[in-house]
């Protein structure tokens, strides 16, 4: 019995101790103030952050995974207001159904920070350019019916953090990482615009068929639909079929930012690489800011100006030295033969009406007789010789041509100047090289300016 | 010993427990942590003079909070939604205020929307769309407390009939909501329409079809309650023109080729190609226009269908006579013009076709569509009357007088001028 005394003692203060520190409820302060009042200083330190140096911000907006992003800016003012302004194709829709291009548009509205589970950056008023993507009403003409989704886009934004004028913000209702920046208070908003709608025209252009991202080992992964900013990415040797990995992406003022990181392997240092930021340099390449080693750019430029896929026209004007010379000398020399004129003079297989040449130099005529025209071409190969070098290797010279070559000593010049040259290749961008300057290795002086067709 | 240790241990028991339970009851309640968070009217900002126009009419008068700026907490995030327009926001809390707040308070007494009306109200720029459904929500009444008001990015200040529709019809059902919320309406309203509501297909059926089972609205049809705000909102703001065509509706029958399909079309006229009276010849229309008089050679008015005549021809009354001057000319018993086959000639000498007869189709749904609208806002009229002292024919006529005579210009001017 008194061992049962015993146990139910202890199951007693076992009991005792349990409810009196259950009712411990003095904790030790860990924060000098209440939640409520630190969500309070919080929502002010960001409306001071947001309005501070002239409230001028860079978004980087995100809907979905499936769309790419868009560029937007934002002045805050202390009085409640914000100017925000856009440039993109849905902006165009608004006022004009008919266009298919980007457009600028700007209006004012209004902003707050408020408290929600902690502080949130909230656009309170409509503005028309801003949450069109967040609004359940269709967007006329154009693909998806918007009709109660609209484009899954956010317009209030949890706080994250504030670091290097930039904040990091993450969409409340759909949950996209979305990246605000701190730019001048002089910025003119259009203009800024223009040049990032510009920027992204040069990043990634249609014409050029592929472009690559160089990892640090060496090893390339083709880059697919940059232009569209939902870039598809394959290794280099692997198969697209089944080894492409997509991603949305933006284009900014800077630079490109994919819209989750990606981690890319290196097959040569057998490394794994992950990439999602880039800034645009002075030779028009991207670099990661990740890593601050790999690129993204297009293939060498002797591979690009002999990529059989490609045509290039030359651009008189903008040729020089003895080849200049002598291209421009060919037209006089047609002219005092029969009267006729070049219309073009273009590199690579050439369509005309329909009709696909060999790889050649092709030139178009324009004969004295009104309305006609004639196409004569020398067949040629390309040899590549390294990644900025390469050569024409002539072929066989088609029947009019011939005669023309026979009768007019300037194309006949010029023909040979080809064909015994060693030409060095440069362009403003290494990766959209739709412009390509090839020069007389001896002689860099004499050069011809072939414009991507 | 036993029955002591019995004692002592129970004691002892009951002695922890008692001190564990009453320990805890000694809790102070602290000041609030969380920051006064009052709307304050902040001089120098943007909304300033919307704020305290706001304040002014709303919140000091009748204690309403009228929320303009987009608080997604305060929405149901299953829909995708916007904010209002800032100009919008205040264009319409304008013409709440004249087309709502002060009709009761001039109709009632100032007193009636202080007791009865909402506390908050809540503008959101969208539609809440139900894709799924193809419907969209334009307005919600909480608890008789929030009344949100959606689609206010799509307010036009010139377009009448749409104001009228999506905004203040909306703020006339969601009030009645509040009101029935806060005392009930008389069950034998929903007697009225029994068996005919369709809460999951309502917005599928059309408005003739509904309007014949004495709904005013197809949203009406959805539920009882629904029938009741629609009832009142829509006796308040539609003309007697709109009513008069209600009914004209609502006493039609309607049907549709398709048998008893509720998502079908359906028609109030028929007719039979040629005349032949055959359901396969049997062809629906509803377009009144075609529904047209037509006065027979005899001197019958009925009804045809648009212009379109049979192969068929009137003939004229025997005894046939020649005319003894003019052999070519003949003329019925009754003197008129016939050829020599006895068939009526109009005043052309060309024989006079039989048109295709048209007919309304019969009214089978069991439910006297005019008596029954009737009789719901003869229910709604009474209650208001006895439950809230409201007269609902005066307040008609007052909204009726005030919705032709808004000048939104004058009305912004209150804004603009705050003091």
């Amino acid at each position: 019995m008194m061992n049962k005394l015993y146990k139910f003692s202890a199951f007693a203060a076992l009991l005792a101790g349990f409810a009196l520190s259950s009712c411990n409820n003095e904790e030790a302060d860990i924060f000098d103030q209440s939640a409520a009042h630190r969500t309070e200083q919080a929502k002010q330190m960001y409306k001071d952050i947001l309005v501070d140096q002239g409230g001028k911000w860079q978004m980087e907006y995100f809907t979905t995974e499936e769309e790419h992003g868009y560029v937007y800016l934002f002045t805050f003012k202390e009085d409640g207001s914000v100017k925000i302004s856009g440039h993109n194709e849905y902006i165009t829709k608004i006022t004009n159904i008919d266009a298919n291009y980007s457009s600028f548009g700007s209006e004012e509205s209004l902003w707050d920070v408020i408290s929600d589970n902690g502080p949130v950056l909230t656009f309170n008023s409509y503005n028309k350019y801003f949450h069109l993507f967040a609004d359940p009403e269709d967007v006329p003409d154009t693909e998806p019916d918007e009709q109660g989704y609209g484009h899954s886009g956010d317009y209030e934004f949890d706080l994250m953090k504030f670091s290097n004028d930039t904040l990091y913000l993450e969409g409340k209702k759909h949950g996209a990482s979305i990246i605000m920046t701190r730019i001048p208070s002089t910025t003119d908003d259009e203009t800024y615009l223009n040049e990032v709608v510009a920027l992204a025209d040069s990043f990634f252009n249609a014409k050029i068929p592929a472009v690559y991202v160089n990892l640090p080992g060496g090893y390339r992964h083709v880059v697919l639909d940059g232009a569209t900013q939902l870039p598809k990415f394959y290794p280099e040797t692997g198969d697209y079929i089944t080894e492409w990995v997509g991603r949305n992406a933006i284009i900014t003022h800077d630079g490109f930012t994919l819209g989750s990181p990606l981690t890319l392997r290196d097959s040569i240092d057998g490394k794994d690489y992950t990439i999602q930021h880039f800034i645009r340099q002075a030779d028009g390449s991207l670099l990661c800011t990740d890593d601050g080693k790999t690129t993204i750019t297009a293939d060498a430029l002797s591979k690009v100006v002999t990529n059989q896929a490609l045509v290039w026209q030359v651009d008189a004007t903008q040729s020089t030295g003895e080849l200049g010379e002598a291209f421009n000398a060919i037209n006089t020399g047609t002219k005092a033969f029969n009267g006729s004129s070049i219309t073009y003079i273009k590199f690579g297989a050439v369509t005309e009406s329909g009709k696909k040449y060999p790889n050649a130099v092709f030139i178009r005529l324009k004969l004295k007789a009104a309305g006609k025209t004639l196409n004569i071409y020398q067949e040629m190969q390309t040899e590549v010789i390294s990644d900025d070098e390469f050569r024409f290797v002539l072929g066989d010279m088609e029947k009019n041509m011939a005669t023309y070559v026979t009768k007019v000593p300037e194309l006949q010049a010029f023909i040979e100047m080809l064909g015994n040259t060693t030409f060095k290749c440069s362009s403003s961008s290494l990766l959209a090289p739709v412009n390509i300057r090839i020069s007389d290795v001896n002689n860099p002086s004499s050069s011809l300016m072939l414009n991507l067709q | 010993m036993k029955l002591i240790n019995k004692y002592i241990l129970s004691a002892l028991v009951m002695g922890v427990c008692l001190f564990a339970f009453s320990s805890c009851s000694d809790d102070e309640f602290t000041p609030t942590i969380f920051p006064d968070e009052s709307e304050e009217v902040v001089p120098g900002s943007a909304t300033y003079k919307f704020d305290k126009w706001l304040k002014q009419t709303y919140l000091d008068v009748y204690n309403l909070d009228f929320r303009y700026k987009m608080q997604d907490v305060g929405t149901n995030m299953n829909y995708n939604l916007v904010p209002a327009d800032f100009r919008k926001a205040q264009d319409l809390a304008l013409l709440a205020e004249y087309l709502w707040f002060d009709v009761y308070k001039d109709v009632v007494n100032p007193e009636f929307l202080k007791l009865y009306g909402p506390r908050i109200i809540h503008l959101i720029g969208s539609p809440a769309y139900n894709p799924s459904s193809g419907t969209m929500i334009l307005g919600l009444a909480e608890g008789g407390i929030k009344v949100s008001l959606f689609r206010v990015n799509e307010l036009d200040v010139n377009d009448f009939d749409q104001l009228n529709e999506f905004y203040f019809k909306t703020m006339h059902h969601e009030f009645s909501h509040i009101l029935h919320q806060t005392k009930t309406y008389p069950a034998k309203f929903n007697t009225i329409s029994v068996g005919k509501y369709d809460g999951s297909n309502w917005q599928d059926r059309q408005e003739g079809v509904v309007l014949s089972c004495g709904f005013v609205t197809n949203y009406a049809s959805s539920a009882f309650r629904e029938d009741f705000a629609e009832i009142i909102a829509n006796y308040i703001v539609k003309t007697d023109a709109q009513w008069e065509r209600f009914y004209e509706l609502a006493g039609r029958g309607w049907a549709t080729p398709s048998g008893d399909d509720p998502n079908a079309v359906y028609y109030c006229y028929y007719y039979y190609k040629d005349n032949k009276v055959d359901e396969e010849n049997k062809q629906y229309f509803s377009e009144d226009n075609n529904y047209v008089d037509y006065v027979t050679p005899n001197g019958d008015t009925v009804k045809v269908f648009s212009n379109k005549v049979t192969s068929e021809f009137y003939r004229g009354e025997a005894p046939y006579t020649q005319d003894a001057e003019n052999p070519e000319k003949y003329h019925d018993a009754k003197n008129r013009p016939v050829d020599e086959s006895g068939f009526l000639l109009d005043e052309r000498g060309n024989k006079i076709a039989i048109p295709v007869f048209a007919y309304p189709v019969e009214d089978k749904d069991g439910i006297d569509g005019v008596a029954a609208l009737k009789e719901k806002i003869q229910i709604a009229r009474e209650w208001l009357r006895d439950s809230f002292g409201v007269d609902l024919d005066k307040l008609r006529e007052e909204v009726q007088k005030r919705q032709v005579n808004y000048d939104i210009v004058e009305l912004r001017k209150q804004i603009d001028n705050v003091q």
